[in-house]
């Protein structure tokens, strides 16, 4: 599998979410420890009850694919290579949508609701690609 | 005590704009041209310059009022106001908080600009090449999803999927802004036509955006001046008054990367009745719309999402014939737009809808009533205006 040219440094929460990923070998995402409810991106307190005590759960790593685009331009220099790509967000089924970089189906075969299996590729000790496989 | 409500309180007396220019061809300075068309403006209106006194903008503009205000020479300074977040979604909101001032009394003749130069200043849009990123962009730029079109795109798709329709929409609302551009001596896009062939022929940008979809890059200034109704009876042009005003956006709709839980809106599901109501009106009412475009998919759910359709119909209500002018059934966008006149963030939609409403449009819907402007779509926060030929 292709690494990126250029490997991103995440910091604070960010580096938190790719560090439970890494450690586990899992995409994990974050939970509120008062209300349960599952959040992504990460941040510090639940939009919804406030609270500030949250863990980083595993997920199924499983969702469908709530929405795609198919990119013919790039200014990043790994993707710019890999023109056109598709690039989809993912509804787990914790319920969250994560942003995942699509692989093995043809553009004109995408289709909203696909199942996904989804994939954690580290990058380096601080940073994970996720990849989206059909499921 | 009087009911909350901006309505027939206000009106659009002026309107001025520099020349129009592709991205980063301006032969003027940012500043330069933003005084010139507040210059126009107050011309335009019959208002002395140093009798303004407020003004009004958004999208983090760079032209501070106290700078304009020093440069003019004005007496006093009473309003300085810019709208939090939202890029062009705020357009309509800097209308309405010039209106809010005027009508409030802390300033008596408040102009809403905007000014950019991007030779001079750097591309609108795209981020400066840093060495981090922060916030919701680090979960996103790994993949490649990085533009504005990219973000929008992703959205629009979930739409289309959801109501089966839109790629036809798109195409019409692109078509009917080219139509109007030829009529407008203004138009960047004047002398360039474009035929449906055209349109399916043109490269993707990111899949369902193709080149015609997205707005043009633009630099210019344009700036129009807000006075009570009272006064507006005296100066020199017919008045738009302001009847009705929306802005900001739905719970959870600020939750980045994609995790909004409405995700297949532009945003305007909340303000469009708001609109209405205080506008007194539906949208059955509305005789010409100027929606902002940064691409024609925004438009679409814009559109559908103020009423004048079903999201499932818009393929077959929003067609070349029902949207262009004089006697289409809803005449859209009709000096051209975001996508042919000019890209200045939705100042020249307001412009328009102004003109429509004097009578002066080069594309000119017969006796105009009431004329809508929508400013987003899919950000937040979006606005929305309705403007009338009576209080």
């Amino acid at each position: 599998m292709s690494t990126l040219s250029v490997i991103p440094q995440p910091e604070g929460l960010a580096l938190q979410f790719h560090h439970a990923a890494i450690e586990h070998g899992r995409l994990h995402i974050q939970r509120c420890s008062s209300c349960g409810r599952f959040r992504h991106p990460p941040r510090v307190q639940c939009p919804e009850c406030f609270s500030p005590e949250w863990t980083f759960e595993p997920t199924a790593e499983h969702g469908t694919v709530y929405s795609y685009v198919v990119s013919h331009r790039s200014f990043d220099p790994f993707w710019v290579e890999h023109l056109p790509f598709v690039t989809v967000a993912v509804a787990l089924d914790e319920g969250p949508r994560v942003i995942a970089a699509m692989r093995g189906v043809e553009s004109g075969d995408m289709e909203l609701g696909m199942p996904v299996r989804l994939t954690v590729e580290p990058q380096s000790d601080d940073f994970t690609m996720l990849w989206a496989d059909k499921a | 005590m009087s009911d909350r409500t901006i309505k027939g309180r206000t009106a659009i007396v002026g309107i001025g704009e520099t020349t129009y220019y592709k991205r980063a061809q301006a032969p003027d300075p940012e500043f330069k041209m933003c005084l010139e068309a507040v210059i126009a403006a107050a011309d335009d209106a019959g208002i002395p310059v140093d009798e303004i006194d407020g003004f009004a903008s958004y999208s983090n503009d760079r032209n501070e009022p106290s700078r304009i205000a020093s440069a003019l020479g004005l007496p006093e300074l009473r309003f300085s106001n810019m709208v939090w977040g939202g890029g062009g979604g705020g357009g309509s909101a800097a209308l309405g908080n010039a209106v809010a001032a005027v009508a409030a009394g802390y300033a008596d003749n408040v102009v809403v600009f905007r000014a950019l130069a991007q030779g001079q200043f750097g591309r609108f849009g795209q981020a400066p090449p840093l060495p981090t990123v922060a916030g919701p962009m680090a979960y996103t730029m790994p993949y490649g999803l990085m533009s504005p079109a990219q973000m929008f795109a992703m959205r629009v798709q979930r739409f289309m999927h959801d109501h089966g329709a839109g790629h036809d929409a798109q195409k019409a609302v692109a078509m009917a802004s080219y139509h109007h551009a030829q009529q407008n001596p203004r138009a960047i896009m004047r002398g360039r036509p474009l035929d449906e062939e055209t349109y399916e022929g043109s490269r993707w940008i990111v899949e369902p955006f193709r080149l015609y979809d997205c707005c043009m890059e633009n630099d210019g200034a344009a700036a129009v001046i807000v006075t009570s109704a009272e006064r507006a009876a005296d100066l020199k042009q017919r008045p738009a008054y302001v009847l009705g005003h929306a802005q900001g956006s739905a719970k959870g709709q600020g939750l980045p990367v994609h995790n909004a839980p409405d995700y297949a809106t532009s945003n305007f599901k909340t303000l469009a009745p708001r609109l209405y109501a205080m506008a007194g009106v539906g949208p059955e009412d509305i005789d010409v719309v100027q929606s902002y475009e940064n691409f024609t998919g925004g438009v679409v759910m814009s559109l559908a999402e103020h009423g004048f359709c079903k999201p499932e119909e818009v393929d077959e209500f929003l067609t070349f014939d029902n949207l262009t002018a004089p006697n289409g059934r809803l005449p859209l966008n009709t000096s051209g737009g975001n996508l042919a006149e000019c890209y200045m963030h939705g100042l020249e939609l307001i412009i328009e809808a102004v003109r429509q409403v004097r009578g002066t449009s080069p594309n000119q819907v017969p006796d105009v009533e009431l004329s809508m402007v929508t400013s987003g779509p899919m950000v937040t926060p979006v606005s929305n205006l309705i403007l009338g030929a009576s209080r």
